[in-house]
C-alpha cells in the first residue's frame, strides 16, 4: 500500500494518480469482443462550455496487451504419463560416468586400433602453413567487429577490464572447424576418389529423434548436430565378435542414490518422434558427427554429450532397419562424434550391440573409446594489471598431433567406399 | 474549529470541498497530520537487505534467480534505513530447509555432488540428489563431494550413533551431540543454526522433550519429533576477517552512518580546553638473574 498525501493534493494530480493505478483487473468481466464493438474516432475540439475529461482504457475481451497464455494442461502436446526430455543443453552432472551407465557400454580411454593405424597414411602437403593459415583467418584476419561480452578473470575478479570489440564466438569456431574438415576431405579424396559419390557432407541437419522406455519410464530425445559425413555403405565394428561376447562379463560401475535421467527435464508436455534426419534413398548411414562447443562446459560434460547424441542416433536407425528387435542386434553399428571447441577436440567411438538398456548388469554391452584434450593451440588472453609487452590475444603452441587425428577418423574405411564395385553388385542384382 | 469535508471518488468522479482556513487551530492540525507522513528511521533489522524474483509456479528449483536489493527503502518507497545501498548484482539459490519423507527403519539416502559458496548467505551450499531429483542444502564443516547422507524418522529406544552430516529426530541423538538446522515444529522445516559457524548442543531429555543449548547460550526445550543434522555448519571463521576498509564495505552494500539524528558527545565539535599532561615515570631498571645450582 502506498501511502500518499491525498488531503493536500490538487484535483488534477488526484485524477492523474488515480489514473496511472488503473490495471486490466479493473475492467469489467463481461465485456464484448472486438468484433461487436464500431470503433469511432473522435475529432474536433470540445465545446468552451464542456470540460473533456480523459479516456478510459477501452473495454475489449481480445486486446493482445492483456493475453494470457495457456495453461500446459490446455496444450496439444498435453498427456498425461509424464516424460523425461532430453535436449542439448541437458548437463551431465556426473559426466561420463552417468552416460555410461544409461547407454550401458564399457569404457576403454584411447583410440581403437583400427583407427590409430590409419593416422599417418594421410596427408597434407603444407599441413603446419595450412593449419595455421586457417587458425589465424578465424582469429584475427577477419573483418567483423562487434560487441564482444564482459570479460572477468579469476585471477584478479574485481578488476574491470575495458570493452574488447571483434570476432564472436559462434563464427570462429565455423570457420575453424569447417575449414579443417575440408581440408581433411580433400587428403582422403586424394587416395580414393570415388568419395565424392559416396558421401556427403552435411551441415546443419535437423531432425533427429528417438524415444524408448527406461525402467518403467518413457525417454525422448531429440539431438542437435552441427554438421554430420554420411555414406552409402556402414561402418563396421571396432572390434570383433569375439570380444562382444565375452564383454557380458564385465562390469560398469554404478551410481546407486541417482539415476541417470536426474539431469532431463520431467514434463506432461512431448511429442515422441523416431527419425534420422537425413534422406533415407542415398547415404543413409552415418560415419561421423561433428558438435560445435560452444558452451564452458567441462571436457567430460561435452564427451557425455557426444556419447548421448551418438547412442540416439544408432537406436534410431536401429528402430527402422529392425523394427520388432529387443535385444542384441544381429550386426552391431558403430558411429564417430568428433567434439570441437575454440583450441581443443575431442574424439568418441561408439559401437551398439545391445538395445536392452534396462539390465546393466547381464547381457552383452557396448563399447565407448573416448580421446579427450587434444589441444591444436593456446589462446592467451591480455591481463593489463600485469603490464606486460603484449597488449592483445596471443596464439603460441602450435601441435599438429589432433589434426592428425582428425584426418584418421574421416579417412576411416574409404576404401570399402568404392562406388563402381557397387554399382556393379545392383547390376547383377537386376 | 477547522473542518475539512471528505471527497467521494470513484472512476475519474471527483467531488471535493477544500476550505482554506487560516486560523492557529487549523494550522496546528494541519501540521500535527502531516507529521504523520515524516519518514521515520528504524533499526537495522526492520528492512531486509533484498528479495528474491520466485518462479511463478511456486515449484521448487535448482536454478538461480534474481535478487533485488531494497536500498534501505520500505513498502512506501522511502529511505527507512541508510546503511544500506548497492552492492553487487548476485544469484539467489533456492536453498531446502525441509526434510524429506523418509521410508521406516530404511530411511533416505542421498549424495553430495557439489560444493560451492554462496553469494549471499555465510553458510556454504552443498547439491545433492536421490533417485530424479535434485535439491541444495547447508553444507557442514566437513563435506566433501561424493559423500552420502542418510535421513531417518524412526526413534529407537537405544540412542542412534551420530554421523555427521546424518538427520535424525531429537529424540534419537545421544546426549552431547552438535546439531544444526534444528525445527521448532516437527514438519515446519529447519529454523534454527543455519548461518556460518553454527552449532546447538544437546543437553539433557526430561520427559517428553529434548533441551538443546543454543549458540546464544539460551536453552531450549524441543519435542521429539523435531529434526536436525549432525555436525557444524561450514564456514566457522567468517567473522573473523576484519573488513579493510569503508572500500570494501560500500562494495558489498553498506553504507556509512549519517551524522543525522546522532547523539554527539565531547568528542565531536572543536576543541577549546587544552590537552591534559601526562608525567611519565621512568621505567625500573632491568637486574639480570642468576640461579644457582644446588651442587
Amino acid at each position: 500500500m502506498r501511502i500518499t498525501r491525498q488531503l493536500f493534493v490538487s484535483r488534477k494530480k488526484r485524477i492523474k494518480f488515480l489514473m496511472d493505478k488503473l490495471t486490466y483487473k479493473d475492467l469489467p468481466l463481461n465485456a464484448p469482443a472486438l468484433s461487436d464493438v464500431e470503433v469511432v474516432k473522435l475529432t474536433g475540439r470540445p465545446e468552451p462550455g464542456q470540460k473533456q475529461r480523459k479516456p478510459l482504457p477501452p473495454e475489449l475481451a481480445d486486446d493482445p496487451r492483456f493475453y494470457v497464455p495457456p495453461k500446459g494442461e490446455e496444450k496439444k502436446n498435453y498427456r498425461e504419463t509424464p516424460a523425461f526430455l532430453y535436449n542439448r543443453n541437458c548437463r551431465f552432472i556426473e559426466g561420463t560416468k552417468q552416460a555410461c551407465f544409461l547407454t550401458k557400454s564399457v569404457r576403454y580411454d584411447g583410440m581403437p586400433e583400427s583407427v590409430q593405424q590409419l593416422i599417418d597414411k594421410f596427408e597434407v602437403p603444407d599441413e603446419s602453413r595450412l593449419v595455421q593459415k586457417a587458425i589465424l583467418k578465424s582469429q584475427i584476419w577477419d573483418s567483423t567487429r562487434e560487441k564482444l561480452p564482459k570479460r572477468r578473470d579469476p585471477e584478479y575478479p574485481r578488476y574491470k577490464i575495458d570493452r574488447e570489440y571483434g570476432i564472436p564466438l559462434e563464427k570462429r569456431l565455423n570457420m575453424l572447424s569447417f575449414d579443417l574438415l575440408r581440408m581433411a576431405d580433400t587428403a582422403v579424396a586424394s587416395q580414393y576418389p570415388e568419395i565424392g559419390r559416396s558421401r556427403r557432407l552435411i551441415f546443419y541437419p535437423n531432425g533427429m529423434a528417438t524415444f524408448f522406455k527406461y525402467s518403467d519410464s518413457l525417454l525422448s530425445f531429440y539431438l542437435g548436430i552441427d554438421a554430420a559425413i554420411t555414406s552409402t555403405s556402414p561402418l563396421p565394428p571396432f572390434v570383433p565378435e569375439e570380444l562382444v561376447e565375452s564383454s557380458s562379463s564385465e562390469a560398469i560401475p554404478s551410481l546407486y542414490p541417482i539415476s541417470p535421467t536426474i539431469d532431463f527435464l520431467k514434463t506432461n508436455n512431448y511429442n515422441l518422434k523416431n527419425s534420422i534426419g537425413f534422406s533415407e534413398i542415398s547415404c543413409k548411414f552415418p560415419h561421423t558427427l561433428i558438435l560445435l562447443n560452444n558452451d564452458d562446459w567441462s571436457e567430460d560434460e561435452r564427451q557425455a554429450r557426444a556419447l548421448v547424441t551418438a547412442m540416439g542416433l544408432a537406436v534410431a536407425q536401429v528402430k527402422k532397419t529392425y523394427p520388432g528387435i529387443k535385444d542384441r542386434l544381429p550386426t552391431p553399428i558403430s558411429v564417430q562424434v568428433i567434439n570441437m571447441s575454440e583450441t581443443t577436440m575431442n574424439f568418441t567411438y561408439f559401437q551398439l550391440n545391445t538395445i536392452d538398456f534396462d539390465n546393466s548388469e547381464a547381457g552383452v554391452k557396448n563399447f565407448v573409446w573416448f580421446d579427450t584434450g587434444n589441444v591444436l593451440f593456446e589462446r592467451r588472453l591480455p591481463q593489463p594489471w600485469k603490464r606486460d609487452k603484449i597488449l592483445g590475444t596471443s596464439l603460441e603452441n602450435l601441435d599438429l598431433d589432433p589434426f592428425k587425428k582428425l584426418l584418421a577418423t574421416v579417412g576411416n574405411c574409404a576404401e570399402l567406399e568404392d562406388s563402381s564395385t557397387q554399382f556393379k553388385e545392383k547390376l547383377i542384382e537386376l | 474549529m477547522a473542518f475539512i469535508k471528505g471527497f467521494i471518488c470513484h472512476w475519474g468522479d471527483t467531488v471535493l470541498v477544500q476550505q482554506r482556513l487560516l486560523f492557529r487551530s487549523y494550522r496546528l492540525a494541519a501540521y500535527r497530520s502531516r507529521r504523520k507522513f515524516k519518514t521515520e528511521r528504524r533499526p537495522f533489522h526492520y528492512v531486509p537487505k533484498g528479495h528474491p524474483v520466485l518462479p511463478p509456479d511456486g515449484k521448487y528449483t535448482t536454478e538461480p534467480l534474481t535478487y533485488i536489493r531494497s536500498g534501505g527503502r520500505d513498502l512506501n518507497g522511502k529511505v527507512v534505513n541508510a546503511k544500506i545501498g548497492g552492492g553487487p548484482k548476485v544469484n539467489w539459490y533456492m536453498r531446502d530447509d525441509h526434510y524429506p519423507e523418509a521410508e521406516e527403519t530404511q530411511g533416505l539416502e542421498e549424495k553430495v555432488l557439489r560444493i560451492h559458496p554462496d553469494p549471499i548467505r555465510t553458510a556454504h551450499l552443498a547439491l545433492v540428489g536421490t533417485g530424479n531429483h535434485k535439491r541444495y542444502i547447508i553444507a557442514h564443516q566437513n563435506m566433501k563431494e561424493g559423500d552420502i547422507i542418510k535421513t531417518n524418522r524412526d526413534i529407537p529406544t537405544i540412542s542412534v550413533r551420530a554421523m555427521e552430516g546424518n538427520s535424525h529426530p531429537l529424540g534419537a541423538l545421544p546426549m552431547g551431540t552438535i546439531v544444526h538446522n534444528i525445527e521448532k515444529i516437527p514438519g515446519e522445516g529447519g529454523r534454527v543454526c543455519r548461518a556460518g559457524g553454527a552449532s546447538a548442543q544437546v543437553l539433557r531429555k526430561v520427559g517428553d522433550k529434548v533441551i538443546l543449548r543454543l549458540p546464544s547460550k539460551h536453552e531450549i526445550a524441543l519435542s521429539f519429533n523435531c529434526m536436525a543434522t549432525v555436525g557444524q555448519v561450514s564456514n566457522s571463521g567468517h567473522d573473523d576477517i576484519p573488513w579493510k576498509g569503508v572500500g570494501e564495505k560500500m562494495s558489498a552494500g553498506y553504507r556509512p552512518r549519517t551524522g543525522w539524528h546522532h547523539r554527539k558527545t565531547g568528542y565531536h565539535g572543536k576543541k577549546i580546553k587544552p590537552k591534559r599532561t601526562f608525567i611519565v615515570k621512568p621505567t625500573p631498571p632491568k637486574y639480570e638473574t642468576y640461579k644457582l645450582s644446588g651442587d
